[in-house]
């Protein structure tokens, strides 16, 4: 942390200053050397360009991507719609390769998680319906089917059944 | 658990700026909160970009934006003017995000998908206004750095960076907003900076 040169700011010294807990000591230190200010400025000058070109890409995407408030809901969970919609007919198939009936763990935990609050901006009939989807898909997840090929090939893990959900979602 | 190990979308964001709740006041001018054009027109790029690199989640950005100039709209008469609208908005993102976080949908749907940032895209968008060529290069390289050194940081130490350096607010508006002593946010920052720093080239 200590600067190599005890003639100058250190990091921390330097740092505070950046975030304005500057001592009156580092500011009078700036103020007469020209290294250290230096150090300040092109801080500054980097997040200046940062700021400004993150403000203008975000100000672009928001020209063209950012839905109206009517399709704030829709824009947000089509990508959701689909993938429990692939999820669910991917159940069909699940039993005949799956051998261990052990439920993802976080869709379990998700489940146990409160209820969201009102400020999806989604109704509360609609975020039922998308829980009850969610259940609809752990509980399946969950029942417990012997599967023929039980015993004669090797337990697929959690994780790789995770991979195929993804692999087909996307 | 230590107090910096825990996530800042955990906690209740304070309301900074609004009315205690049974007051009646409204002192504060006309302003950009009684025209949601207008609020929208001034801070949604920015709270887009706020949520986005503090979440690193295009989507929920969007989503998160619009909730919260919503909601900014429809509770501006509690809105009292002690902070920026800027900062009062920050604090009311915070919690939309924090809401989405916990919600049920949204962690399931975070399983099975993810969105990454351009970092050469972005940088694009560097305004050549006033540069020479070599000048322009140099700011996107720094724009580069800077995005790349984030991608590197925990989420709180990005999400307080991002409120201190692009939504600038000070120590004591972002330890009220997040419910976290100076001393917290302050660590927060020195380590973002000492990341950022580092590939910015500053002195070691
Ligand atoms: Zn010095």
């Amino acid at each position: 942390m200590k600067p190599q040169s005890s003639a100058h700011l250190s990091q921390e010294a330097l740092n505070d200053l950046l975030i304005g807990l500057g001592s009156s000591a580092s500011q009078a230190h700036l103020e007469q050397c020209a290294s250290c200010r230096e150090q300040v400025e092109s801080f500054r000058c980097g997040m200046d360009a940062f700021n400004s070109a993150s403000l203008a890409w975000s100000e672009a995407g928001a020209g063209k991507s950012l839905p109206r408030r009517s399709q704030a809901r829709h824009a947000f969970f089509a990508p959701l719609a689909w993938t429990l919609a692939t999820a669910t007919l991917l159940l069909i198939g699940i039993p005949t390769w799956r051998h261990e009936h052990r439920a993802p763990q976080s869709l379990v935990a998700a489940q146990r998680v409160a209820p969201q609050s009102e400020s999806s901006g989604v109704s509360d009939a609609e975020i039922a319906e998308d829980n009850d989807l969610l259940r609809a898909v752990d509980a399946a997840l969950r029942t417990d089917q012997p599967s023929p090929l039980r015993n004669q090939r090797p337990r697929e893990s959690h994780t790789h059944r995770k991979v195929r959900l993804e692999s087909r979602s996307l | 658990m230590n107090a910096i190990a825990t996530d800042i979308f955990d906690f209740d964001a304070k309301p900074i700026g609004a009315i205690e709740s049974g007051s009646t006041e409204r002192s504060r001018p006309i302003s950009e909160m009684d025209d949601i054009d207008a609020l929208v027109k001034i801070h949604r790029a920015r709270l887009l970009r706020f949520v986005l690199y503090s979440t690193g989640d295009a989507d929920l950005a969007e989503t998160v934006a619009q909730e919260t100039l919503l909601k900014a709209y429809n509770s501006r008469a509690s809105f009292r003017g002690e902070s920026s609208v800027k900062t009062w908005l920050t604090g009311i993102a915070i919690n939309t995000i924090r809401d989405h976080l916990r919600s049920n949908r949204y962690r399931f749907w975070r399983q099975v998908r993810s969105t990454a940032i351009d970092v050469q895209e972005m940088s694009s968008f560097i305004a050549a206004d006033g540069l020479n060529p070599e000048g322009l290069l140099l700011a996107r390289e720094q724009v580069k750095h800077i995005a790349q050194a984030l991608e590197k940081l925990s989420r709180n130490q990005k999400t307080v960076f991002l409120m201190k350096f692009s939504e600038e607010m000070t120590v004591a508006e972002i330890s009220e907003i997040l419910a976290m002593p100076v001393k917290t946010v302050r660590t927060h920052l020195h380590r973002a900076l000492k990341s950022v720093r580092s590939q910015l080239g500053g002195r070691p």
